[in-house]
């Protein structure tokens, strides 16, 4: 402390002292009290003023500020590679690849979602078209009399540049009390266009494939280590940039707490044997060791959070045989049925168009029965479609990366998979937890599952535990329970950002101070 | 003032000693009043 703090601190016990002796037995003395109390009042508001001020430029200056371009440069990179791997991934066809399998299930469940975001994903399904080279305009549109009718306004609207006008609600009210299925008639038409239209879209992504790979000039398997490499040296760059990691205490995501020298001891000697945790601070193989295990714990915690969907598979791929045609003859059957209702909406109106005066008679019970058999048939479809790819791709040795790989590239199974597994869970939540999934996958950390068939699935717990106890930790097969695991993590979490913190040349102390501070003057 | 040989751990603690104390001013302030209000 400076003289002048010293001196301020001396004057407020001072200060106390003298209230605590003053009169207050009268109205005159309680004047005067009342006045002293004032005149101290506003004396040490401007003291706290200026302290604050001063505190002020301090956060300022300590907070990192300036982006670290590399990182940027890195993420421009991956971002370009994933679209060129999302090209190339075999797993998926033209109809996942152009994003309309996560469009199209949104509006199939139309009664979970708001009407505006419904609207939206109309307006996706046919901007996705047209980024594929298809124009899709009222013409084929259809599937019903009031599909056609709905989309009429829709296009309409959609020209002005406002799909969530008063006149596309109106519509929507008009048409749902003759029609509640709607939405669905909607659904459906979206996937007849993609059918119709398949091998045009089939071409444009190889084309596209083809250019992408001539222009880049290199392998596949080169693209897959050049995405693994990057992704690393990403990681690597982002766990030591001072301006991330002062970030995660200040938004609250890390307590600084939680890396107060003694609690770090005890966590690290829960881990290590006394005689290397002594060395830590200099030793920085056993640094890299710890990094490495975590990794492999989180991994594994991670394995253990979507074994849900290897089980799954697995059932299926035990009678892989029964799926080997489904898929096709599923498609054949719609092929069918919607030549079928072609006819029956020809024949209500002859001039093949829906006219005004049509639209007001409704459809047939005929036509409502057979959009209702469609739309079961499709939804058998998107299940067959990856029975097959199970069928078709998954062997014996395909490991647990390849199983979970193939069910993220296939949206309506995954969903469709969470919302067995987890009742009652939220559209948004299925979201969270299918990009849980595609974050896990493209770990370039990921070890075991790569190399673990999926058959055997191997006691990963035992293989994890004798390696690290090879390499001194003191840990057991039952510390990896799901009980205890989580613990596990938190703690080397803890150590592991103790060690970045002092590789980004910052101090826990200053850290910390910069929370408080953060906290004191409540900035923003 | 002049912070400069102040280091900032000391200077928060220094932040937290005024803030305490000009709430046992706000608290001493209230009681008064309290006073002079229940008198009337």
């Amino acid at each position: 402390m400076s003289i002048k703090t010293e001196e301020i601190l001396e004057k407020i016990s001072a200060s106390k002292e003298i209230l605590s002796t003053m009169p207050k037995n009268n109205p005159k003395n309680v004047e005067i009290f009342k006045a002293k109390l004032e005149e101290l009042e506003k004396e040490y508001a401007t003291y706290q003023d200026q302290v604050s001020n001063e505190l002020k430029k301090r956060y300022e200056k300590a907070v990192k500020k300036t982006e670290n371009k590399e990182i940027e440069n890195l993420k421009t990179r991956i971002k370009t590679i994933t679209y060129i791997l999302e090209l190339l991934n075999e797993e998926k066809t033209s109809y996942e690849k152009m994003g309309l399998d996560r469009s199209i299930f949104t509006i199939s469940r139309y009664y979970k979602e708001n009407f505006e975001s419904v609207n939206e994903q109309i307006q996706i399904c046919l901007d996705k078209f047209s980024k594929v080279g298809i124009v899709v305009s009222l013409d084929d549109f259809n599937y019903s009399i009031y599909v056609k009718d709905y989309m009429k306004t829709f296009f309409q609207e959609l020209k002005k540049g406002n799909i969530h006008s008063d006149k596309i609600k109106e519509k929507f009210e008009e048409i749902y009390w003759k029609c509640p299925e709607i939405m669905i008639h909607i659904e459906l038409n979206m996937r007849n266009i993609y059918f119709k239209n398949e091998s045009i879209i089939d071409k444009y992504f190889e084309k596209e494939k083809n250019e992408k790979l001539k222009k880049a000039n290199i392998t596949l398997a080169e693209i897959n280590k050049s995405y693994i490499d990057l992704k690393k040296q990403l990681m690597e760059k982002m766990t030591i940039e001072p301006r991330l990691i002062q970030e995660k205490f200040l938004s609250g995501e890390c307590n600084i707490h939680n890396l107060e020298s003694d609690k770090l001891k005890t966590d690290i000697a829960k881990i290590l044997p006394k005689d290397i945790a002594e060395t830590i601070e200099e030793n920085e193989e056993i640094k890299g060791n710890i990094i490495n295990f975590l990794n492999s714990l989180q991994e594994y915690q991670n394995y253990l959070k979507f074994k849900f969907i290897i089980d799954d598979i697995k059932q299926f791929y035990e009678e892989k045989e029964n799926y080997k045609k489904v898929y096709l003859e599923t498609k054949k059957e719609i092929e069918t049925l919607e030549k079928k209702l072609n006819k029956l909406n020809k024949k209500a109106n002859k001039k093949g168009l829906f006219g005004i005066k049509k639209i007001a008679n409704g459809q047939t019970q005929e036509t409502k029965e057979l959009i209702q058999t469609i739309k079961e048939k499709y939804k058998e479809l998107d299940m067959n479609k990856f029975y097959n790819k199970i069928y078709t791709d998954i062997n014996e040795d395909s490991t647990i990366y390849d199983i979970l790989n193939l069910a993220n590239s296939y949206y309506v199974y995954l969903t469709t998979c969470f919302i067995d597994h987890f009742k009652n869970i939220k559209p948004e939540e299925i979201n969270e937890k299918v990009n849980e999934l595609d974050e896990f996958l493209n770990n370039p950390s990921n070890a075991m599952i790569k190399h673990t068939s999926f058959i055997e699935e191997n006691d990963l717990a035992l293989i994890i535990a004798d390696k690290y106890k090879l390499l001194h930790f003191t840990i057991d097969k039952q510390d990896l329970d799901a009980k205890h695991l989580g613990a596990l993590i938190t703690k080397l979490e803890n150590i592991q950002m103790a060690i970045y913190i002092r590789k980004a040349n910052l101090k826990i102390e200053d850290i910390k101070e910069l929370c408080e501070i953060k906290k004191l003057l409540d900035i923003n | 003032m002049d912070f400069k040989n102040v280091n900032t751990g000391e200077l928060i603690d220094f932040y937290k000693k005024i803030d305490e104390f000009l709430k046992y001013l706000e608290k001493e302030k209230q009681g008064i009043e309290k006073n002079n209000s229940s008198n009337e």
